[in-house]
């Protein structure tokens, strides 16, 4: 009985951690078009405007293209799927992840693989000449994010000796915010970050230029419901990584209900504040800088990658071994 | 021009050429068709090398004078423009793009538009009717009767050439784009990113103003004009007036000629921090182009509350301009304008000495010299390829000779020339308007001059006439023939972007396709007053 019990909290633990991504990721969209709209000194839309404009997407008419295949559909299905996997093994406000067990750093990777599998499928499959471009460029971008993201995350998990996301964020607990293998890594993911949420220097979310698209340039060909779900994904996999940073920069432990409801209300509350701070700070750096010319893009991911690699220099170096 | 006029009056195989009128700054000249090459050649081969206005087709039949070709150089240096008119044209003319490549597209708008043959032309593709007109629609005929037009069209799918090759792929582009721009079709030709040509297909946005013009007066043309574009209304509304002036001989007060350099600079500052603020949007730089749109929206508020229109429309007419400020307004207008240009200073540097904007833009998009040259490019763009081509400096006109405007060049004909030219550009029209404003002041005290010696005077019919203002983008030029009743014969308005859209192809080929956005930009040409 007591088994079941468990179960049963531990599912409905696991529902709630989703929904909390969930009913999250358009706000911090939301928050980080003001961050933006402040600093373009502009009013810009209301914050719960994502929410409106999932409301509206879902509700109009989906055309598809006569050339497309059933991966046309299929794919945003998945890619939002995919996206709500890797939501599971990312520590939330509690610090606790529903998948802490036998869903690892890896799992993360390879849910963003698929999800960049299917969307790049997806951008050919309109038979239009920007999706092809926009898929082409993003996989150019995703070979060099992708290593540097698990690099990053690996050095992670030998500073802290677990390889689940949850065991790396309570280990960090006990290392020194002031760690030379844990700030390069940080710097890594940050750095990779901003190309996985496909913002400036490395893409332009609010670009109309279609010749200059990556991400947008894939879905192009959407319209109706199935962009809905493509824009909610990536709002989600926005406040995955962003959750993801604040979590490393300031680890907040485990939380359980022991600790009363103010404690996990404050907890809740800390997050929350980390998140809006990251996301402010993302505007920022998108306000400030120009997008770079495509085939410079691998440089600037490359200084992400060598400071992973610096990361596991230094652990090497400061441990004797690893 | 001595060795000018003595070349055409010993002409050698032909005793047809005809001196129509030959003055300090003007001559009209009639040659034969078939010289027109030769002619040509020895005028290009004259240093300073001439610049062309504009080349126009005029169907004079009814004169018995056949088809009318005329041709407007200017010689810079010497403040000289001549008019080669060939007249007794039938159904062909020889070519004259080999020998000057600029004449391009007007000579397959020509081909288009009148049915003529341009002999010998090297691409004579059609240019302004997209496939799908009928054969022998020639609408600038004067025969040609308009209004059931459009349902002779067919569509048909546009015509580009093929290329092949392993990896080559084409990119079609447009006309209807992800933002909302003005139409045009874009076919790139490339192999993964770099591209290796680029084809553009323009004049969706054909109106057939030349066409609507004929038959109306002098008002209702100069109403027309001004709405040929958004960007340069009010060049387009000087040129005309200018081009009208000259018919009616009419010499304007000098309080008017201060005005109208006030409205002309106006335009230009507004329309160059717009234009700077937009390149800002080509690499996505958010805050720059947030502070370009701010101080464009400011000045155009500005021309709304001084001039009652955000485009200066209505302000120049033939003989003068609507209304001047007193003083007190221009005391405000001058102080606001200060504002603005202060604030435009401290913004400024955020672009110039950004780092990431550079590396966007140095090296993006160069348009070569001799490109410049050949193709008659104008304006900035040309400015920024090392050739000091302004038309407020070349031309003694308004009051542009007494403010020592020198034009403002760059070596390096990149997407950042472009903007560095515009910058110093803007810099100067507040200096200029500062220096322009301050003289309104003392002047609009006392006398106000605004009786207009237009209205009561005749104007030269069957003669050609052109006026050029330096428009933002380059010297606009419209060319203007009346009849007996004073009414438009033929109009033709040659404007900066239809100068300098054949070159933007050009500068394409060996960037990559997400940098044609910028370069595009960088030109910031319209597509309305080219394809009217």
């Amino acid at each position: 009985m007591d088994e079941i019990f468990m179960i049963l909290t531990r599912l409905l633990m696991g529902i709630g951690h989703l929904a909390l991504i969930v009913v999250a990721a358009p706000l911090v969209q939301g928050l980080i078009k003001k961050s933006k709209a402040f600093w373009q000194m502009r009013q810009g839309p209301p914050i719960l405007q994502p929410y409106r404009d999932l409301r509206k997407l879902l509700k109009k008419e989906e055309l598809v293209s006569e050339h497309a295949s059933w991966i046309f559909l299929l794919a945003p299905r998945i890619v939002l799927a995919g996206t709500l996997m890797a939501g599971l093994v990312i520590p939330g406000a509690w610090g606790w992840a529903p998948f802490s067990v036998w869903g690892d750093l890896f799992l993360f990777g390879a849910s963003l693989g698929l999800v960049r599998l299917f969307l790049t499928l997806a951008g050919l499959e309109g038979a239009g000449t920007f999706g092809g471009m926009g898929s082409s460029r993003e996989l150019f971008i995703g070979l060099l994010t992708e290593p540097a993201l698990l690099l990053g995350l690996i050095v992670l998990a030998f500073i802290t000796e677990a390889t689940s996301l949850q065991g790396i964020m309570v280990g960090l607990q006990s290392v020194s915010p002031l760690d030379i293998s844990k700030i390069l890594a940080l710097i890594a993911l940050g750095m990779v970050s901003i190309a996985e949420m496909g913002r400036i220097p490395m893409d332009n979310p609010d670009t109309h230029l279609e010749l200059t698209m990556i991400h947008e340039g894939m879905l192009l060909e959407y319209s109706g419901p199935s962009l809905a779900l493509l824009n909610f994904a990536e709002q989600i996999k926005q406040l995955l990584l962003l959750v993801l940073l604040a979590q490393i920069i300031w680890p907040s432990g485990l939380i359980s209900f022991s600790d009363g409801l103010l404690g996990t209300l404050w907890a809740l509350g800390f997050i929350g504040v980390k998140v809006a701070a990251l996301g402010f700070f993302f505007a920022t750096v998108e306000s400030l800088f120009v997008k770079r010319r495509l085939f410079r893009a691998p440089h600037y991911l490359a200084t992400g990658t060598s400071s992973a690699i610096l990361a596991l220099i230094s652990l090497w170096i400061i441990r004797g071994q690893i | 021009m001595q060795g000018l006029r003595e070349y055409l009056q010993s002409y050698h195989s032909c005793p047809d050429i005809e001196i129509v009128e030959w003055e300090k700054q003007e001559g009209i000249v009639d040659v034969p068709p078939r010289d027109l090459p030769e002619i040509l050649t020895y005028c290009l081969a004259m240093r300073p090398r001439p610049i062309w206005l504009t080349h126009v087709v005029n169907d004079e039949r009814q004169l018995g004078r056949g088809f009318c070709l005329y041709l407007v150089l200017h010689f810079p240096g010497m403040d000289f423009s001549l008019t080669l008119g060939a007249k007794g044209i039938n159904d062909e003319f020889p070519s004259l793009a080999k020998i000057f490549p600029a004449l391009n597209w007007s000579e397959r708008e020509a081909q288009d538009l009148f049915g003529l043959h341009a002999v010998g032309h090297p691409d004579p593709r059609s240019l302004v009717l997209h496939p799908g007109w009928p054969k022998g629609f020639h609408p600038l005929r004067k025969d040609y009767k308009t209004g059931e037009e459009g349902k002779n069209f067919k569509r048909a799918p546009l015509v580009f050439p093929e290329m092949h090759g392993d990896g080559i792929f084409q990119v079609p582009v447009g006309p209807i784009h992800a933002g909302i721009i003005e139409p045009g079709h874009f076919r790139f030709y490339a192999i993964g990113e770099p591209v290796l040509h680029l084809e553009a297909q323009l004049f969706y946005t054909h109106k057939g103003i030349e066409k609507l013009v004929e038959g109306r007066s002098i008002e209702e043309g100069l109403r027309i004009i001004e709405r040929v574009c958004g960007v340069c209304a009010l060049s387009h509304g000087l040129a005309y007036c200018e081009a009208v002036e000259k018919l009616a001989n009419v010499k304007v007060s000098r309080s008017a000629l201060l005005w109208r350099t006030i409205l002309a600079e106006l335009e230009r500052v507004y329309n160059h921090i717009g234009d700077i603020g937009n390149m800002c949007a080509g690499v996505g730089f958010a805050i720059g182009n947030a502070n370009g749109s701010q101080s464009k929206e400011k000045l155009q508020r500005l021309n709304l509350k001084f001039f009652g229109h955000r485009f200066l429309r209505g302000m120049v007419v033939p003989g003068g301009v609507k209304s001047i400020l007193n003083s007190k307004d221009c005391q405000t207008l001058l102080s606001q304008l200060l504002e603005i240009a202060k604030d435009f200073e401290e913004w400024i540097p955020l672009l110039l000495h950004h780092d990431g904007f550079r590396q966007r833009a140095v090296t993006t998009g160069v348009l070569k010299s001799e490109s410049a040259v050949d193709m008659g490019v104008t304006g900035p763009a040309a400015r920024a390829s090392g050739i000091a081509n302004d038309w407020r400096e070349l031309h003694a006109h308004l009051l542009y000779p007494e403010l020592n405007l020198q034009s403002m060049v760059e070596q390096e004909g990149d997407c950042w020339s472009r903007l560095v030219v515009r910058v110093k550009e803007a810099r100067e029209s507040f200096r200029f308007l500062q220096t322009l404003l301050e003289e309104g002041m003392t002047e609009s005290e006392g006398k106000s001059d605004t009786s207009n010696p237009f209205s009561s005077r005749k104007l030269r019919p069957w003669q050609p006439a052109w006026g050029c203002v330096e428009s933002p983008r380059g010297t606009d030029v419209v060319w203007l023939m009346v009849d007996e009743e004073a009414k438009i014969y033929r109009c033709r308005i040659r404007s900066a972007s239809y100068a300098n859209w054949p070159a933007v192809p050009l500068t394409v080929p060996g960037n990559i396709v997400p940098d044609f956005p910028l370069i595009n930009k960088s030109f910031e040409l319209c597509y309305s007053c080219c394809d009217r």
